[in-house]
C-alpha cells in the first residue's frame, strides 16, 4: 500500500521539478530572444563647431528605449527616450565623444543591451562634372573684365576675358568649371556704380562701386559663389546657367 | 501463489508504471524544451545574420543634376547637405568643398578612433 503512495509522491516531485526547470528555461529563453531582437545602430559624426552629432536608429522590429549614453570622458547621460519603432531615429548633440549607448526593450524594460557607437570616416566627393558659369555683361564695352587662373580641367582663362555687350560669355567657354576660379571684375571707369545679378538655384544680386573680387567654386554638384567682402556663399544648381549680369549705372554730375 | 511471489509481481507492476511515467515525463520535457528553445535559436540565427549585414552596410556618393547624393547598397539615397542627414542606416554631411563625413554600421567603433 505504501509503495503506490510513494510512487505518486515521487511523480509529483518529479513533475514539479521538471515544470520549474522548464519555466526557468522558458524565462531565460524568452529573455535571450527579446535581447537578440534588439537591433539598435548608433553612429556619431563630429560637427564643425566641435560638438558631436549622435544618431541612434532602430533597425529591428522590437521597440526599444534609449536609456543611457556613455561618453569618452567617463561620464554617462541618462536620456530615457520614447520607444523607437522600426526605422525611427533618435539624435542628440553632445560636447563629448559618445562611445556606447544602453538601450532597453520597450516590451520588457528589464532587458537591456549596451552597443558601441560607430565612428566616422571621410570620403572624397570630388567636383561636379557640369557646373557651368555664364557671365553676361550688358553695358558698353569695355566696362567689365573677367580674368583668373586657368581652370584645372578646362579651357584656360588666364587671359582676360572681356565682356561684350552683345551676349553671354561662358567662362570657360562651353566647358565645365574646374576646382575653382579666382576672378576679378574691373570697372572702367572707376566711378561707375555697378550691380551684379546671378540666376540659378539661389539667384541674388549685389551692387557697389569699384573693383570686385569673387571666388567661383563648384562644390558637391553646386556652384558656390564666395565673394570677398560680400555676403555669401550663394549656390546654383549644376547644369543651370549661372548668369552674372553687370550693369553700369552712370552717376550724374553733382 | 505464495506471498513472496505475489509481492514480487506487485513490485514489477509498480516499477513498470514508474518507468512509463518517467519516459512520458522525459519525452514531454524534451518536446517542451525544444519548443521553448526554437524561438531562441531562431533569434540567435537572425541576430548573426543581422550583424553580418550591418557589417557590410556602407555609403557611397554620386552626383546628379540636382546636386550631390549619398546612397547605400540597398538603393536608399538622400541629398548631401551641410548638416548631418540620414541615408538608410548611415548619417552623412558635406564637410567642405570636396569632403563628406559619414558614419555607417560598418564603421569602426568611435572609441577606436
Amino acid at each position: 500500500m505504501t509503495e503506490p503512495i510513494g510512487l505518486v509522491i515521487a511523480m509529483i516531485i518529479l513533475t514539479t521539478a521538471i515544470g520549474i526547470g522548464l519555466y526557468g528555461y522558458w524565462t531565460y529563453a524568452n529573455h535571450v530572444t527579446l535581447q537578440n531582437y534588439l537591433w539598435p545602430i548608433a553612429e556619431v559624426v563630429p560637427l564643425k563647431n566641435g560638438t558631436y552629432y549622435l544618431a541612434i536608429v532602430n533597425t529591428g522590429y522590437e521597440p526599444f528605449i534609449v536609456k543611457q549614453i556613455y561618453l569618452s570622458n567617463g561620464s554617462t547621460i541618462s536620456v530615457n527616450t520614447k520607444p523607437l519603432t522600426h526605422n525611427q531615429w533618435f539624435t542628440e548633440n553632445l560636447t563629448s565623444l559618445p562611445v556606447a549607448v544602453r538601450v532597453c526593450s520597450a516590451v520588457d524594460p528589464g532587458i537591456c543591451i549596451v552597443v558601441p557607437v560607430h565612428g566616422w570616416a571621410m570620403a572624397e566627393v570630388g567636383v561636379p562634372p557640369d557646373a557651368i558659369l555664364v557671365v553676361v555683361e550688358t553695358t558698353i564695352e569695355p566696362v567689365v573684365i573677367i580674368n583668373g587662373p586657368p581652370t584645372p580641367i578646362g579651357n584656360p582663362i588666364g587671359n582676360p576675358i572681356r565682356g561684350h555687350g552683345g551676349g553671354p560669355i561662358r567662362n570657360p567657354i562651353g566647358n565645365p568649371i574646374g576646382l575653382s576660379i579666382n576672378a576679378t571684375v574691373l570697372h572702367e571707369p572707376s566711378n561707375c556704380h555697378w550691380s551684379l545679378t546671378w540666376y540659378g538655384w539661389a539667384g541674388n544680386s549685389i551692387s557697389g562701386t569699384g573693383n570686385l573680387t569673387f571666388l567661383i567654386q563648384p562644390v558637391y554638384g553646386d556652384v558656390h559663389f564666395i565673394p570677398t567682402n560680400l555676403l555669401g556663399p550663394i549656390e546654383a544648381t549644376p547644369g543651370s546657367a549661372v548668369i552674372f549680369k553687370v550693369v553700369c549705372i552712370w552717376q550724374s554730375a553733382p | 501463489m505464495s506471498p513472496k511471489i505475489r509481492a514480487r509481481v506487485g513490485n514489477r507492476g509498480i516499477s513498470s508504471v514508474f518507468t512509463a511515467v518517467i519516459m512520458a515525463l522525459t519525452i514531454a520535457a524534451v518536446i517542451a524544451a525544444i519548443a521553448v528553445s526554437w524561438p531562441m535559436m531562431k533569434s540567435n540565427f537572425d541576430k548573426s545574420s543581422w550583424s553580418g549585414s550591418m557589417g557590410l552596410y556602407k555609403v557611397g556618393f554620386t552626383y546628379t543634376k540636382s546636386g550631390a547624393y549619398a546612397y547605400t547598397q540597398n538603393g536608399v539615397s538622400a541629398p548631401l547637405n551641410g548638416t548631418p542627414g540620414f541615408v538608410g542606416y548611415c548619417i552623412a554631411y558635406q564637410y567642405n568643398a570636396t569632403t563628406a563625413i559619414y558614419s555607417c554600421p560598418s564603421n569602426q567603433p568611435s572609441y577606436q578612433r
